[in-house]
């Protein structure tokens, strides 16, 4: 047994190795990454890099225009929107990092259950997921954060039950897929617990579909996050959500519009390099382009 | 057929319950008072003891969920707490300029982002390839609130050409539009281009070439009719987005349409407003997949197979 699994194990490395090898070949995917990790980065340390405090009101920058001082300008209330939208960037990337992890934690564990346990179980948690994508993902997020309230914790809540059910069908589509399998019969066959098959087994090879749908879910996430701030639900001024950072200059998009521009364009940016590294994840990862 | 459409309508019909059900138990928890939002801070407490009985408030849950689903079976959804008026009557006034809003939208992103996934993918690799990606890309990439609103400063502020807000002409209804599919284009696009590129790439297309046909007659004639099978399911799930959409985009340009009413339902936390405008756009979403589905049934021979005989 022990020896099985050291075996294993520089074979998984190599085949990670190899699928980084074809995902940095693609230069798009290689830079969105890239840029990907600057912003967790600057997320991470938003505090140190922000050359202002981002809660600090002067009167006489009230809607500055970008300038060399402030490269992105001032709000309505003299506060630099450089430094409002890098601690903004703690808020948008969060929601999007959290909310997706959530919905996969429990799409996993919804699929895996319906995938695995049987008929019955299998239609008891299909039909609730039937009737939770029944609902369109922005009204199921605005009812639920119409519920709770605002708030971080509350926000990722809306935005990732709606994206549950999708998940937990492509775990439950690929278990039943993987279950098949002669490896899982193996190693059913030596009586391991179906816990183990799933954890061990079946949601490794999962993996790259899982991963390249997270990639592509988290710029939805954070869209979608913002599209709520926007409404008047979920993260609210004067937190400097990206969505909230729109609603909050929206009333001055004649006078103004650095206000609505700035804030628009990371999220437009977050959006693009999400798909695009969806977009090489799924290409590095799929056996058929193998060359 | 018949016995997989009648079976799919009662499943259609336990899904719809089921949304009440969730939506109903969601909105329970909202904070706040009802009787106090409609009788105002002066009331006695007196009067908003009278209030909540009338409302049907103070009752336990299982006892109000069992009413409003009765309700919602006589197609009573009863009355807004904002205007006192029966949400029917509001909804039946607005329901149809959301749903043409979300209608248009499928069709300009369905013209435009079919066409343009086929072109990428007969050329793949060549600019026109590339400029599809580049705009499907941009199309997913940006919010279309967000769009929706820098369209307004250079549209209607800048250039005056076109109204910012309203529905009072046909020239409203441009913007909206236009900014809501241009995400769907991105989508559409994309999907189109793939399910062409799977099917250029299976054997029976390679076999169609080797016996000598014209590029122009395999390409147009047995690849793209395929090809389009899975488009279809695509625009079904793509009204869940353009519903979606719209709601959003009606708050940007202040289109009176269901999304207009329940996002100020929310801030007013008039929520029965808000759960019937759910349930019944669920109602709407679920019918269009059906829909969608039983086209799918139709014209794809494989899945019809399955079901004729049994």
């Amino acid at each position: 047994m022990s020896k099985e699994i050291k075996g294993s194990k520089p074979k998984k490395k190599s085949q990670f190795a190899e699928v980084m090898k074809r995902y940095f070949k693609n230069k798009l995917a290689a830079a969105s990454l890239i840029i990907l990790l600057i912003l967790i980065l600057i997320a991470i340390f938003g505090p140190l890099i922000a050359p202002y405090d981002y809660r600090e009101m002067n009167g006489q920058l009230m809607f500055a225009k970008p300038s060399l001082e402030h490269p992105f300008g001032a709000d309505k209330m003299g506060r630099d929107l450089l430094s409002r939208i890098i601690i903004g960037s703690r808020f948008s990337l969060g929601l999007g990092f959290l909310g997706v992890a959530v919905s996969l934690v429990f799409g996993a564990l919804f699929g895996s259950i319906a995938g695995f346990f049987g008929q019955v179980a299998d239609n008891i948690v299909m039909r609730v997921l039937d009737i939770i994508q029944a609902i369109p993902g922005i009204l199921l997020a605005m009812t639920i954060s119409t519920a709770l309230g605002g708030g971080f914790i509350n926000t990722v809540i809306a935005l990732s039950v709606g994206a549950i059910p999708s998940n937990a069908r492509m775990l439950r589509a690929m278990i039943l897929a993987i279950r098949k399998a002669e490896y899982v019969e193996a190693a059913d066959s030596i009586n391991c617990s179906k816990f183990r098959i799933i954890v061990k087994h079946i949601l490794p090879n999962a993996f790259s579909p899982v991963l390249v749908g997270a990639a592509m879910g988290i710029g939805g996430t954070i869209g979608q996050a913002a599209a709520l701030s926007f409404v008047g639900l979920g993260i609210q001024p004067p937190d400097p959500e990206w969505g909230a950072l729109l609603a909050d200059g929206r009333n001055y998009i004649t006078t103004y519009p650095h206000l609505l521009i700035f804030p628009g364009i990371m999220i437009g940016l977050i959006s693009l390099i999400a798909c695009l590294i969806a977009d090489g994840l799924r290409d590095a990862t799929d056996p058929r382009l193998k060359q | 057929m018949w016995r997989y459409i009648l079976k799919r309508l009662g499943m259609m019909i336990f899904v719809v319950l089921g949304v009440a059900i969730v939506i109903f138990s969601i909105l329970y928890f909202v904070p706040g008072d009802p009787a106090q939002i409609i009788l105002g801070s002066t009331a006695t407490p007196e009067q908003l003891a009278a209030k909540r009985a009338e409302l049907g408030i103070d009752k336990p849950f299982l006892v109000q969920l069992g009413n409003f689903l009765l309700d919602i079976i006589h197609l009573d959804f009863g009355d807004s707490y904002m205007y006192g008026t029966p949400v029917i009557d509001e909804l039946m006034v607005r329901l149809p300029r959301t749903f043409l809003l979300a209608f248009l939208t499928i069709v300009v992103q369905t013209i435009i982002g079919i066409p343009l996934g086929i072109t990428a993918a007969v050329h793949a690799g060549k600019w026109q390839d590339s400029t599809s990606i580049v705009i499907s890309l941009i199309g997913i990439a940006i919010p279309s609130f967000w769009l929706s609103l820098m369209a307004v400063l250079i549209f209607s502020v800048k250039l005056r050409w076109l109204p910012a807000f309203g529905i009072d002409g046909w020239q409203n209804w441009i913007l909206p539009v236009l900014t809501g599919a241009l995400a769907g284009i991105g989508m559409n696009a994309r999907q189109t281009r793939a399910a062409m590129l799977d099917v250029i790439h299976s054997d029976y297309v390679t076999t169609a070439k080797a016996k000598g046909l014209n590029e122009h007659d395999v390409t147009y004639k047995h690849a793209l009719p395929n090809a389009l099978i899975p488009v279809i399911t695509m625009i079904g799930g793509s009204f869940a987005m353009a519903l979606g959409g719209a709601i959003v985009t009606e708050a940007v340009f202040v289109m009176p349409g269901v999304g207009l009413y329940m996002t100020n339902a929310i801030s007013n936390l008039d929520y029965v407003a808000v759960r019937s405008s759910v349930v019944i756009l669920s109602v709407f979403f679920s019918l269009i997949m059906l829909i969608t589905d039983l086209i799918y049934a139709f014209v794809d021979p494989r899945i019809k197979a399955q079901y004729i005989g049994r």
